[in-house]
C-alpha cells in the first residue's frame, strides 16, 4: 500500500526535476538547451552557472524542488513557451520587455536574455497565450519578435 | 552668468544619449557625479566644480520618451571667489524614434531629441534665458560592438533683447564601446567604452573650440548601470575672455524600473 504512495510522489520529483519551465536551483523559467542528465533524466536549469550548483548535491535540490512550488507545477503544470527577440543589446534591455510581457493575461512569469536573443514565459495553468499580445508588448519595448521556438 | 558658460563647454559623458528610445512605461533614473576643472584663460584663476545631474526619463509610448534633468553645481573656492552652490536650470526634452531596425545580427536605430532649458535655477547658476536644444542620434549594435553617434545643437539667449545673453553650441559625440557579458545567464556585463567628443560653442565676443578623448567603463548588472569616465581635452582653442579645460571625469548609477 505505501509502496502505492511512493511510486507517484517519486515521479512526481522527477517530473518537477524534469520539467522544463522551472530550474531547480533558482526556481525561475528554465532554458530548455541547458540541462543535465540525472539518473537517466534531463535536468534543466535557468542557466549553465546552476548546474555545478545542482551536481554538488542533486537530492537536495529534488527535494526541495517537491518541497515548494515546483510540486504545484507538477499538479498544475504551466506550459513554457520561448520566442526569438531582436533588439536586445545589453542586460538593462531585459527588464523593460519582461515588464510589458508580465500584463498579459496568462503570463505567469517572463525572463528574457539578450545573449541568446530569447524571451522564456511561464503560463499560467490552462491558459491560453494570445501571441498577438506579445508581439505587440514585445514591439512597445522596441524590439523585433522572432519566431517561437517551442 | 558665468557658470552657464562652463556648464555648456564640458564633454557630454558616457553613453548619454542614444539612438535606440527606451521601451514603453519604461522609468530610468539616474545620477552622477562629475567633476570638472578649467583655468579662466585671461587670470589664470583655477576653478573646480562639481555637478550632480538627476535625470528622470520615462518611455511614453514606443516611439516617444519624455526627459527631465536638473543638476545641482557646486564651485569649489578659488582666489576670486568663495565656494557656492545650487540648481542649474530645469531641461525638458523630447526624445522620438525616427527609424529603427532590429535583426538577428544588429540592430540600428535613429532618434531626435527637442527641448530646452527652462531658467528656473539658483542665482549665479542660471543662464536667465531660454535655451533650445535640438539633436539627432543614431546607433548601431552588432554582436558585441556598440556604436553612438550623437549630433546636437543648442541656442541660447531666446525669447530676450539683452544680447548678452544670446549664444550657442553644437557638439558632435561619438562612441565605441564593446559590450562584455559576464557568464552565461546575460544578466551581467561589462563595458569598456571610448568616447569623442568635438563641442564648438559662441557666445558675444566669445568662440571656443574643443575635442575630449575620454575612455572609461560601464558595468550592468540587470536593471542597474555604474558608469565611470575619464575625460581629457587634447585639443581647445578660444578667442576673447575663456576657459581652458583641465582633465575630469565622471562616476555615476543608472536605475531602470
Amino acid at each position: 500500500m505505501k509502496y502505492r504512495l511512493f511510486i507517484p510522489v517519486l515521479f512526481s520529483i522527477i517530473a518537477a526535476a524534469n520539467d522544463p519551465s522551472i530550474c531547480p536551483v533558482t526556481e525561475s523559467p528554465a532554458d530548455s538547451s541547458v540541462f543535465v542528465e540525472y539518473n537517466g533524466q534531463k535536468v534543466f536549469f535557468c542557466c549553465a552557472g546552476c548546474i555545478p550548483s545542482f551536481q554538488e548535491d542533486p537530492e537536495s535540490y529534488l527535494k526541495t524542488s517537491s518541497d515548494s512550488s515546483t510540486v504545484q507545477t507538477v499538479t498544475d503544470k504551466p506550459t513554457q513557451v520561448v520566442y526569438q527577440i531582436f533588439g536586445m543589446d545589453c542586460p538593462g534591455c531585459h527588464g523593460g520587455v519582461e515588464k510589458l510581457l508580465k500584463k498579459i493575461n496568462g503570463i505567469k512569469s517572463a525572463k528574457a536574455n539578450y545573449l541568446k536573443q530569447e524571451v522564456f514565459l511561464v503560463l499560467e495553468p490552462d491558459s491560453k497565450l494570445d501571441e498577438k499580445a506579445v508581439r505587440e508588448a514585445i514591439e512597445a519595448a522596441n524590439f523585433t519578435m522572432g519566431k517561437r521556438i517551442n | 552668468m558665468l557658470f552657464t558658460f562652463i556648464s555648456v563647454t564640458y564633454a557630454g559623458g558616457i553613453s548619454v544619449d542614444s539612438g535606440l528610445t527606451p521601451p514603453q512605461n519604461r522609468v530610468i533614473f539616474r545620477t552622477q557625479a562629475r567633476f570638472m576643472n578649467q583655468t579662466i584663460t585671461n587670470s589664470g584663476i583655477e576653478m573646480q566644480m562639481r555637478g550632480n545631474p538627476l535625470v528622470l526619463a520615462y518611455g511614453l509610448s514606443p516611439k516617444l520618451a519624455l526627459i527631465g534633468r536638473i543638476i545641482h553645481m557646486t564651485q569649489l573656492a578659488n582666489s576670486m571667489t568663495p565656494a557656492q552652490s545650487g540648481w542649474s536650470d530645469v531641461l525638458l526634452l523630447g526624445k522620438f524614434k525616427l527609424w529603427r531596425k532590429n535583426t538577428a545580427a544588429q540592430t540600428i536605430g535613429l532618434a531626435g531629441v527637442i527641448g530646452g532649458e527652462i531658467p528656473t535655477g539658483s542665482k549665479g547658476f542660471s543662464s536667465n534665458t531660454y535655451t533650445v536644444i535640438a539633436g539627432l542620434q543614431g546607433s548601431l549594435r552588432r554582436g558585441s560592438l556598440a556604436l553612438e553617434l550623437n549630433l546636437e545643437t543648442k541656442l541660447a539667449g531666446l525669447f530676450t533683447e539683452q544680447t548678452e545673453k544670446e549664444g550657442g553650441e553644437w557638439s558632435l559625440n561619438s562612441a565605441i564601446a564593446w559590450i562584455v557579458p559576464v557568464g552565461s545567464s546575460g544578466s551581467i556585463a561589462v563595458t569598456p567604452v571610448i568616447e569623442f567628443t568635438r563641442v564648438v560653442n559662441w557666445k558675444t565676443e566669445v568662440t571656443g573650440r574643443h575635442f575630449w578623448v575620454s575612455p572609461g567603463m560601464k558595468l550592468t548588472i540587470s536593471s542597474l548601470i555604474i558608469e565611470g569616465l575619464f575625460q581629457y581635452p587634447v585639443s581647445q582653442s578660444s578667442t576673447g575672455q575663456s576657459f581652458k579645460s583641465k582633465p575630469g571625469g565622471l562616476i555615476g548609477i543608472r536605475l531602470m524600473f
